[in-house]
């Protein structure tokens, strides 16, 4: 933070340039690869190009035009003492830790801390998304998606216990040798949440027919409440979300403080989930996981379909 | 990771968006010179500290367990020591855990159980309360030493395990992994026909199968039940009496024939696929978790490979680029441990990657790590441990004790010795444990773009011809 633009030369910019772009294509599997694309779908209708959390394909071109000026600049504006913070999780007093804390960090100055901008999640849908998409990929998949609540706002605890319901009844209804695999998440997170439930098939399986399972569950979650021994027997296994180990609990201080403005300890978290009631599952789920305003991605092989694979989308009924 | 991981990625969000950056400030650097501290010397982290276990044995199997109140989940973990080390044909242990982690959750009625197996060891986990406690460890003696499980529930695990595999060999590295073990086997190496190998071999394992595998696999000489997190002891040391504290019938292991590596020079693979990577996987034996240098090797690995600020990825990677990171582990199943070396490039730089990835393994039995290094390696390789520790991987660590018969005490041990070793021991351990005769080489990607490159072995080591 202190003085690593003094040793920053344009030539380890370069380097890292490269690096990035083998990073592109790592995590996506290829630049131009249908695994890539696939996952792109979903969170390009969430956000569209013109929301500030665009997700879409980083431009390769984009990325080759940056200088050592900009990461100059970008050093200069972000990576500043009153936009940083530290948190420390040990056995060690407060006495003994403040002095280290002091004599290396104490030192460094900069800018003030950047004007934060507000957290914005994904666009609300104003209608369903089916989403048809061929490619030489071999796995079918049959994924639902929602726009969900940002972490710590109304409904994100109520969603954790829905994810782990469905994920229970879903697998016990659906685990065959054509569904391999059933997954459940709130994807929460402080910007851009989504809440999603994917089903891996086993080649060759036409997935499509599955959201009537799907819509089945849904529908008790929103119409009926939950016993309160299925809530009571969710909870154990919602705690375990709580992190505890020292580096959990530290990322989770420095995370809050930064973002929030205040730090949460576990104990504040377990009591948010502790809270937590079968009527506001419900209302949750009724609020948020609806049967006609989500996006269906129905993913499946096409020896047909080359390179980055074919995608049909429609919009509505 | 690096300081530009989030760096790049948000500028480049940024130029995408078409805003103009600003130019830098004067001064480039805020914070005064001379407010520089001196670096600091690496300060030695103390060493893992295991918490205490409590056990005993019936016999029905021995039981060990923590009472701990920090921890949030209570877990029970049944770990044998009777793994996939080759007695059973390939899959075969893995999916006798798997039918008998799903029978767990169907009694129980609850889901979340787990199942693995690896060379050394087999295990199931289940999450559960104290107030389920009893109810578990009785469905758990059902299930290993109750009635067999029904064809029935077998036929839709074994075709889903075999279509997770089959997904699992989509990813190019993965399907690598298994040519080079089936080349350091002596099999033939091809991705298609391994998997057909084991497409017809998993039709095989019916429920005779299945059922010889739990009752020997899962024998009550060999195996603990592991209980962690804030637990009632008295109830369940109760139900441990109650379900396993009844005779058993004493069932001798199925030794497997010892793993003997073929040395072939090389082997490359030709897979035209979506994908426009080459994919470079490195494959040589390596001592197993029981051997007295094993924790000398981790760390070798460890510096090898292990972090983005080791020997091969200050090469491969900061020096010239070649790949976003090339990664050193150690796995182990059927019967071989092994070490891996993975990266992935762009084909047209996959000969000098290749040829340096060579110079840097070579390295390590001539050049020693800086003792600098090997503290950080400690440091990190206590830090990983002590997390593990703390965490939901404390059954885990349990059950790697239980695998290589030592009491969780001697293991604390034998990470705290690793507070004496040097750069000296590790490049003693280097030059035994990586002789230039071992190792295999597998290449997956399309040739026409590659381009063809021939390996060759020295004395010294690997080596591409010039």
């Amino acid at each position: 933070m202190a003085f690593l633009l003094e040793g920053l030369s344009a030539e380890a910019v370069a380097t890292q340039r490269r690096v990035v772009l083998n990073e592109e294509d790592e995590r996506s599997g290829s630049r131009d690869g249908p695994a890539a694309r696939m996952s792109r779908l979903t969170l390009e209708e969430l956000y569209p190009e013109e929301h500030p959390l665009w997700r879409g394909r980083r431009a390769e071109e984009d990325v080759e035009a940056l200088e050592l000026r900009h990461i100059q600049w970008f050093h200069q504006t972000h990576y500043t003492p009153a936009n940083a913070t530290v948190a420390v999780v040990s056995s060690r007093t407060k006495e003994e830790l403040l002095p280290l804390i002091e004599r290396y960090l104490g030192h460094v100055q900069g800018e003030e801390a950047p004007a934060r901008e507000a957290l914005v999640g994904p666009r609300a849908l104003p209608e369903k998304v089916h989403i048809e998409f061929r490619s030489a990929l071999r796995t079918p998949r049959l994924i639902v998606t929602w726009p969900s609540p940002a972490l710590y706002a109304e409904g994100d605890a109520e969603l954790d216990y829905i994810a782990v319901h469905l994920r229970r009844v879903l697998r016990e209804a659906l685990l065959s040798p054509d569904v391999m695999s059933v997954r459940v998440r709130q994807q929460s997170h402080l910007r851009g949440s989504q809440f999603q439930i994917e089903l891996v098939g086993a080649r060759d399986t036409v997935m499509g027919p599955f959201i009537e399972t799907i819509d089945r569950e849904l529908t008790r979650l929103r119409t009926e409440r939950l016993e309160e021994a299925e809530v009571e027997g969710l909870r154990p296994t919602v705690r375990g979300f709580v992190a505890r180990s020292a580096l959990g609990r530290a990322g989770r201080l420095a995370r809050t403080f930064s973002m929030l403005g205040e730090p949460r300890s576990a104990e504040q978290e377990q009591e948010r989930y502790d809270a937590v009631s079968a009527e506001a599952i419900r209302e949750t789920a009724r609020s948020v996981l609806s049967l006609e305003r989500r996006i269906v991605l129905d993913a499946y092989h096409s020896d047909a379909a080359l390179g980055e694979g074919l995608a049909r989308i429609s919009r509505g009924d | 990771m690096t300081r530009f991981q989030w760096l790049l990625p948000a500028l480049s969000l940024a130029l995408a968006c078409r805003s103009a950056l600003p130019e830098p400030r004067s001064p480039l650097v805020a914070t005064p010179a001379d407010a520089r501290p001196a670096v600091p010397e690496v300060d030695p982290l103390a060493a893992p500290t295991f918490p205490t276990v409590r056990g005993l044995t019936r016999p029905g199997g021995t039981l060990w367990f923590v009472d701990d109140h920090d921890v949030s989940k209570l877990v029970v973990r049944v770990q044998t020591r009777r793994g996939d080390d080759g007695a059973y044909p390939v899959g075969l242990v893995s999916l006798t855990a798997q039918v008998l982690a799903e029978t767990l959750e169907d009694r129980l009625g609850h889901g979340s159980a787990s199942s693995g197996a690896d060379s050394h060891g087999a295990f199931l986990q289940i999450r559960s309360t104290n107030a389920d406690l009893p109810a578990t460890l009785e469905a758990i003696a059902s299930v290993l030493d109750g009635p067999p499980p029904e064809a029935a529930v077998i036929a839709p695990i074994r075709s889903r395990v075999l279509e997770l595999l089959e997904h699992a060999n989509e990813n190019p590295l993965s399907a690598s992994r298994v040519a080079a073990l089936d080349e350091l086997k002596g099999r033939e190496a091809d991705i298609q026909e391994g998997m057909r190998r084991w497409r017809s071999s998993f039709r095989g394992y019916d429920a005779d199968a299945v059922d010889a595998c739990r009752r020997e696999r899962f024998a009550a000489s060999d195996r603990v039940v592991i209980v962690t997190g804030e637990i009632d002891v008295a109830p369940m040391l109760e139900a441990f009496d109650a379900h396993f504290g009844g005779a058993r019938e004493p069932i001798p292991r199925e030794e497997a024939t010892p793993f003997r590596e073929r040395m072939p020079e090389h082997a490359a693979l030709s897979r035209p696929e979506y994908y426009p990577q080459a994919y470079v996987v490195f494959a040589r034996p390596a001592p197993p978790p029981a051997a007295e240098d094993r924790l000398a090797y981790e760390m070798i690995v460890d510096l090898l490979g292990g972090t983005f600020g080791s020997r091969l990825n200050g090469s491969l990677r900061e020096t010239h680029s070649y790949t976003y990171g090339a990664h050193a582990f150690l796995s182990a199943s059927e019967g071989a441990d092994v070490l891996y070396i993975q990266s992935a490039f762009h084909p047209p730089d996959v000969e000098d990657a290749v040829r340096d990835l060579f110079a840097q393994l070579r390295s390590v039995r001539t050049e020693a790590f800086s003792e600098q290094a090997v503290a950080v390696a400690r440091n990190r390789i206590w830090a990983r441990l002590q997390r593990r520790l703390e965490g939901s991987g404390l059954p885990s660590v349990l059950g790697d004790a239980w695998d290589i018969g030592r009491a969780p005490s001697t293991l604390e041990r034998r990470y705290r010795a690793l507070e004496d070793v040097t750069g000296a021991d590790l490049l003693e351990v280097a030059r035994t444990r990586f002789p230039p005769r071992h190792g295999i080489l597998v290449i997956t990607g399309d040739f026409r773009k590659i381009g063809g490159l021939t390996v060759q072995r020295t004395a010294e080591g690997f080596h591409l011809r010039d």
